[in-house]
């Protein structure tokens, strides 16, 4: 019995050995995201960040400012993450729309703020693009999507305006894999629910997507780039039981009065 | 793998052929059981080739063959009973590359270095497993009695005589 058991061990190791072995070979030609350093994507990002302000204006307006600085600061407190690590950037720009960018830039649209309803489904969105930094989707996605080796072009300074330009565009108007879009919003509802705010306005946010996506097909981006947004609001409401419900509302005196977005 | 004359290792043993003294009658394994046991790899072995896009054929079909010769003399049961055993990993490691390739295909599941170096090494240990099966299916043909490692011990303990 013993020896039965002893040669069976052996075998797996055996089986488990020449896996390993094996999966070390670059077979894909994929390189690891360990590879690009984090000095790279500090670089790569503020690369994308230059070409979006060359055409985009950085919204100034103080009162909308305050507000998307007061939900950030609320959820990193309470999330025990660093806000000085991430760089949050409102944009003035009619879009619906709000997006990470490599080197842990948040992206905020002022069409963004304009659509939602109300702060906490602002918050849900932001605590959504958090989770994509958190979780270092974006640099999986451009791995993905544009290559390392065209990366490590861009990080190193050799890459021109059209190439920039086509990356950005990667990055804020394409979907993320449907996996890590129910990571973020996961890991948004749990940052939500430790802030104390109602994660449902993540949820309301992206069923108002789906059922509006027929009659703004211009201003919302971010449909293409949140695709399946009624099953996934289904599944944050869902998620949201987890948690206790202590929330307190989002008040600002602001909102209510956003005409000038 | 280990190759030993059956009639050396009845002769050997303290099992003596049937009606001899006190001991427990065994009879000796003739041609035909040479054959019906060689007949178990060469089943499991077409069971590999057949099973190959769906894992679960090999053991069904090897299985089918290890109830069909179950009342066999003690010699073809063993045989048949090594067989079935070493299509079980057989049939875990296909089973488990079959359905990571089908998520590759029909989900978002990306082709990963883990993914290939697994198909190879479930590829490598299939033809380990088709080589050794077509020696054991030689070899008990000529009357040797072949012992695969772990499957073999473990068939000694399954496999009374």
């Amino acid at each position: 019995m013993t020896k039965a058991f002893l040669q069976f061990i052996l075998l797996i190791s055996l089986f488990l050995l020449t896996w390993f072995a094996l999966s070390r070979i670059n077979f894909t030609g994929n390189m690891d995201l360990d590879q690009f350093s984090s000095e790279q994507e500090k670089k790569l990002g503020e690369l994308l960040l230059e070409s979006l302000t060359r055409s985009k204006d950085i919204n100034r307006n103080d009162s909308i400012n305050m507000v998307v600085d007061s939900i950030f600061h609320k959820i990193c407190k309470a999330n025990k993450i660093e806000s000085d690590e991430i760089n949050v950037l409102v944009i003035d720009d009619s879009e619906i729309n709000a997006f990470a960018l490599p080197g842990d830039h948040l992206v905020v649209l002022t069409g963004l703020i304009k659509y939602c309803k109300t702060p906490e489904e602002l918050a849900g969105v932001m605590a959504h693009e958090m989770a994509h930094i958190e979780k270092d989707h974006v640099m999986k996605k451009l791995i993905k999507e544009v290559g390392i080796s065209m990366l490590f072009v861009i990080a190193g300074g050799n890459g021109n305006f059209e190439i920039i330009r086509e990356v950005l565009h990667t990055v804020s108007s394409r979907a993320f894999d449907r996996e890590q879009e129910s990571e973020a919003d996961l890991v948004a509802v749990e940052l939500l629910s430790k802030s104390k705010i109602d994660p449902s306005g993540l949820g309301n946010f992206l069923f108002r997507l789906s059922q509006e996506a027929d009659d703004m097909p211009d201003e919302l981006v971010i449909i293409s780039t949140h695709p399946g947004s009624q099953e996934r609001s289904a599944e944050i409401l869902k998620e949201k039981k987890k948690y206790p419900e202590n929330y307190a509302p989002l008040k600002f005196s602001y909102w209510d009065n956003r005409t000038d977005l | 793998m280990d190759g030993v004359n059956i009639q050396e290792l009845m002769e050997e043993s303290t099992i003596t052929p049937s009606g001899s003294g006190n001991h427990v009658g065994v009879t000796l394994p003739d041609d035909h059981d040479f054959e019906k046991a060689s007949n178990s790899y060469l089943m499991s072995l077409l069971a590999i080739m057949v099973g190959m896009p769906l894992p679960i054929v090999n053991l069904i079909a090897t299985f089918i063959f290890y109830l069909g010769n179950r009342k066999n003399s003690w010699f073809v049961r063993w045989h048949c009973t090594q067989a079935l055993l070493s299509q079980v990993l057989v049939l875990c490691m296909n089973s488990a590359g079959l359905t990571w390739t089908l998520k590759v295909i029909f989900t978002d599941l990306e082709v990963t270095n883990l993914y290939i170096g697994y198909i190879l090494t479930v590829v490598i240990f299939n033809i380990t497993e088709i080589i050794a099966t077509i020696y054991a299916a030689q070899q008990v043909r000529k009357g040797k009695h072949v012992e695969f490692w772990f499957f073999g011990t473990l068939t000694n303990l399954i496999c009374r005589r």
